[in-house]
């Protein structure tokens, strides 16, 4: 018993010291909150003028103090947060975004290139005026050319640039406030979107669609009894000269000629059958073919886009 | 139900290359008998000697401009005709066999399930390993599109050795489309693995009795499953090697007394297919040294002159086009035209120096690599070994000395083709040969059927349901690839996904449809053409392109561009090319609506953008 008992009080100093000891250890090893990195401009005649970084689980950009830009050929030591970083957003004299992906700051000296390597070439398009994010998704058929904003200290005319946003890809606007502003993108062929308005908020992505171009179009329909089907032209600069429905069986249950008044960029065809279709067939002025199976799964229309048309296995005409 | 994955896709691409082998074999006994060929190969399968005859077939049907998907196989149609006719009366001979045991049997059903497994898989189109859509499964269709051979200037894949795209040319023509044409190719493939196995056998004269378990185990072995399925040079480079070395060893025999020709002219077929077969002159050479060195001076002679006239032909081929007769790999640098002279950017030469340092993580130590080299050989190298162990166990040390020129095979082809986690798929061409000749250096023993029992049960066990030394195939992916490729759907509730396409792929047939004909697109990196019916150019490749990634002017790069005719650009939207390389290409500076590379159509990432010459461009 004695000995279980001098056990015991031995184990409950070690407890007790053990923590201490534990955190004077890691205190030797812990590492520093910020460390430096070598900035290294090596474009040929563009001046890094900002630099952003986007930290994990961090939903506001965070802005690097830089005393002057960077010129061409020259580097600076920037301080940043020691640890991994989503993503470092570098903004240039001349507007164009490069960017290093999931870099991992550490107490070892690293330098980073910024080079054409480095330059946003798309996916997401990071456009920085605040440290907000607004994030819009490109959700519509066609290349989104031109993003006019207004509100508070943003600037006036397009902010995208010349590189598209295409379908899938994202912008994201850094914004001062959580204040509403509004969006119109233009597409292609010029056409305006309805106006978006939207606010920064981390947790939400606004979604660009079709049916934002709609009115840009004419809406042709018939009213006749049955399932309601409604087609859309969501090709840019092209135009749908027939339209075919086929039923469950494959066979056609509605043809309609267009080539006297096709379908142009964002007019609409609503028109009815007596079941629900199993496959609609468009062809363009081209004579290319383009189907789809289902209509969009949140308009419930059918939106006939550059990804609509037929892959086609078959050996070349002749062979 | 997929049209490409249906019990029907199925069968049909089964009858269609039985059909080709008809042909083959039919034509082959014609051939033999008429021309004599018989005396001078006597070992040569009469398939072998009609598969010859197609290929040289190929030659004037070209010159007529008739080499396409009507003329082709009607011919093999007409020629599978007595095929089946003569395969008939050889059954109907050979009617008298004995019952088989239980063993027989149960040996028959393995083969049987081993037979579904693999060709089922090999049916299914693979659209997502780039060799064959690069270049192998690229030549026959686009020869077959125009009607005859001609040299395919936007690759450099276009020269020495092409005996297997004049092969290809046959099962290509009978597919319906494209995709099915895969299918085609790569069963065609398996059934050379299936046949350079039973050939060797029936040439080494192995126990019949051995025969479907060692088909099984070498048709288990998960590196021939995946390579053997693939529309490439690998399975008939390994079907000539394996006939050259097993024909090599039977003239050799003392029974053998006629003439020697076979094993030279076979071997020569097999260095006509692919580069890396050269791995295999080195048993061959080993097998070959004391029956050649008893030859007369002619015989000598003809023998090399067998071994080198059909590599010979593509390389002056070669020659004529480009100046090195083995362009482009090896080139022998001198001869070459400045024109095709390669220089490839250096980070592509790091990428694909795969005991750089870029690979790093694979940097395994000696024995792991020796380990990794012998564990992909599976059921193979424990056929070998045991046939070894038995001939030294009976102290037949000829027969164990057989075993020694497969082991400096794989000594050289582990130090050739290092590291062997990469370098191995090099080596099957040895595996299927050193199955059989361990069985057939078991074969005289009593235990040999035991002993073949149990490597089949390892070859099952072991690589299906443990552990493999590659990318696995267990067991119950094969049996849901048979499934689903029997019910006509992929089975996705197992886990196992199909095989995934790629976003270039789709993006070429996309272009197929929507772009103009003729068009010629750049790739800046993927290499895949082959669903695009206009020109794929892969810039690193090509011997002009290469040029781009150099540090140019954006001049430069359009002249280049104008040179090739190139009217758009692919590569992936979020990061173009290998490494760093984006730095070198001014055009990558000038993406955008009006820009040089304007973009019209993004899948999955894959960007292809329509060219604007630079003055027409907006600045």
């Amino acid at each position: 018993m004695v000995i279980l008992a001098e056990e015991s009080r031995l184990e409950r100093y070690t407890m007790g010291i053990l923590p201490y000891l534990i955190l004077a250890g890691f205190s030797l090893f812990t590492h520093p909150e910020e460390t430096q990195v070598v900035v290294l401009n090596q474009l040929n005649d563009q001046s890094i003028t900002s630099i952003h970084l986007l930290l994990p689980g961090v939903n506001e950009l965070l802005p690097i103090e830089m005393p002057l830009s960077i010129p061409p050929d020259e580097s600076i030591k920037v301080t940043v947060p020691w640890g991994f970083i989503n993503r470092l957003i570098f903004r240039t004299d001349s507007g164009t975004v490069y960017y290093q992906g999931f870099f991992a700051a550490s107490s070892k000296p690293d330098t980073i290139r910024i080079c054409l390597a480095r330059k946003e070439f798309g996916g997401v398009f990071d456009r920085i005026y605040g440290t907000f994010p607004i994030a819009v998704r490109n959700r519509t058929g066609v290349n989104i050319a031109s993003v006019l904003v207004q509100g508070d200290s943003l600037p006036p005319g397009d902010i995208l640039g010349r590189n598209p946003i295409m379908p899938g890809e994202s912008l994201r606007l850094w914004v001062t406030s959580t204040e509403p502003c509004s969006l119109v993108f233009i597409d292609l062929d010029g056409f305006l979107s309805d106006t978006m308005i939207v606010a920064a908020n981390p947790d939400t992505i606004y979604e660009l669609t079709n049916e934002m171009f709609y009115h840009n179009g004419t809406h042709h329909s018939t009213s006749d009894p049955g399932y309601s089907l409604t087609i859309a032209n969501c090709i840019s600069s092209e135009a749908l000269v027939s339209v075919e429905v086929l039923d469950e069986l494959g066979n056609s249950a509605l043809f309609f000629d267009l080539t006297q008044t096709p379908l142009g960029t964002w007019d609409r065809l609503t028109t009815q059958i007596a079941d629900p279709p199993s496959l609609v067939i468009c062809t363009d002025s081209e004579g290319r073919e383009y189907s789809l199976d289902r209509p969009d799964s949140i308009s419930g229309i059918y939106d006939f886009d550059l990804l609509s048309l037929n892959f086609d296995f078959s050996f070349p005409e002749g062979q | 139900m997929l049209d490409w994955m249906s019990p029907l896709s199925f069968f049909q691409s089964v009858l269609r290359v039985a059909i080709i082998w008809l042909a083959f074999y039919g034509s082959g006994q014609l051939v033999r008998h008429r021309l004599g060929l018989d005396k001078a190969f006597p070992l040569m399968p009469a398939e072998l000697t009609g598969l010859i005859t197609f290929v040289l077939l190929t030659v004037p049907l070209s010159f007529l401009g008739i080499l396409n998907r009507i003329v082709c196989p009607v011919l093999m149609l007409v020629f599978s005709l007595p095929g089946l006719l003569m395969v008939y009366a050889r059954f109907r001979d050979s009617r008298t066999l004995r019952k088989p045991d239980a063993l027989q049997i149960l040996f028959g059903l393995v083969f049987v399930l081993v037979l579904i497994l693999n060709f089922t898989y090999a049916s299914m189109p693979n659209i997502a390993f780039d060799d064959p859509l690069i270049t192998y499964a690229v030549q026959p269709d686009r020869w077959l599109n125009s009607g005859r051979i001609f040299w395919l200037e936007e690759t450099v894949f276009s020269g020495f050795p092409l005996f297997y795209e004049m092969t290809a040319v046959w099962p290509a023509s009978m597919a319906s489309n494209s995709l099915n044409q895969l299918s085609l190719l790569q069963v065609f493939q398996m059934s050379l693995l299936l046949l350079a196995t039973l050939r060797s056998m029936s040439i080494l004269q192995v126990n019949k009795r051995f025969w479907l378990p060692v088909l099984s185990v070498v048709l288990l072995t998960t590196s021939l499953y995946n390579w053997c399925s693939l529309a490439k040079t690998d399975t008939m480079a390994l079907f000539f090697s394996t006939l050259a070395i097993a024909c090599a060893i039977q003239q050799q025999s003392k029974g053998f007394t006629g003439s020697p020709f076979t094993s030279w002219f076979v071997m020569g077929l097999a260095l006509a297919t692919k580069q890396t077969a050269l791995i295999m002159l080195i048993p061959f050479t080993l097998y070959s040294i004391k029956s050649y060195l008893s030859y007369s001076r002619n015989i000598k002679i003809l023998a090399i002159a067998l071994l080198i006239v059909v590599p010979g032909l593509y390389g002056i081929r070669t020659m004529i086009m480009t100046g090195s007769p083995t362009y482009p790999f090896y080139s022998v640098s001198r001869m070459l035209d400045d024109d095709w002279v390669l220089h490839h950017p250096e980070e592509q030469k790091l990428f694909n120096d795969r005991s750089s340092l870029i690979h790093e993580s694979k940097a395994f130590p000696l024995l792991k690599q020796v380990g990794i080299f012998f564990g992909h050989m599976e059921g193979n190298i424990l056929l070998l070994a045991a046939g070894f162990l038995f001939a030294l166990g009976r102290r037949d040390w000829r027969d164990a000395a057989l075993a020694i020129p497969l082991l400096v095979a794989f000594g050289a082809a582990i130090a050739v083709f290092w590291p062997p986690w990469w370098g191995y798929k090099y080596s099957i061409l040895l595996y299927p040969f050193s199955g059989v000749l361990g069985a057939k250096l078991i074969d005289s023993s009593k235990n040999g059927l035991t002993v073949i029992s149990v490597i089949l049960a390892l070859s099952i066990g072991i690589p299906g349901f443990v552990a493999v030394a590659g990318d696995g195939q267990p067991f119950a992916r094969r049996l849901l690839v048979a499934s689903s490729v029997l019910r006509g759907k992929w089975d996705s509730s197992t886990g196992y996904s199909v095989m995934p396409s790629s976003p270039e792929n789709s993006t070429q047939l996309w272009a197929n449809s929507a772009l103009p004909e003729n068009s010629t697109i750049l790739s800046l990196h993927e290499e895949k053409r082959y669903f695009f019916n206009g020109r794929v150019i892969v810039g690193w490749r090509h011997p002009i392109s290469q040029d781009l990634y150099l540090d140019n002017t954006i001049e430069d790069e359009m002249s280049i561009l104008n040179e090739l005719g190139v009217d758009y650009v692919g590569f992936y939207r979020s990061n173009p090319l290998l490494l760093d390389q984006e730095n070198r290409l001014r055009m990558l500076d000038s993406i955008g609506v009006g820009s040089i590379l304007e973009p019209v159509i993004i899948i999955e990432d894959y960007l292809l953008c329509r060219v604007h010459s630079h003055q027409d461009a907006t600045p």
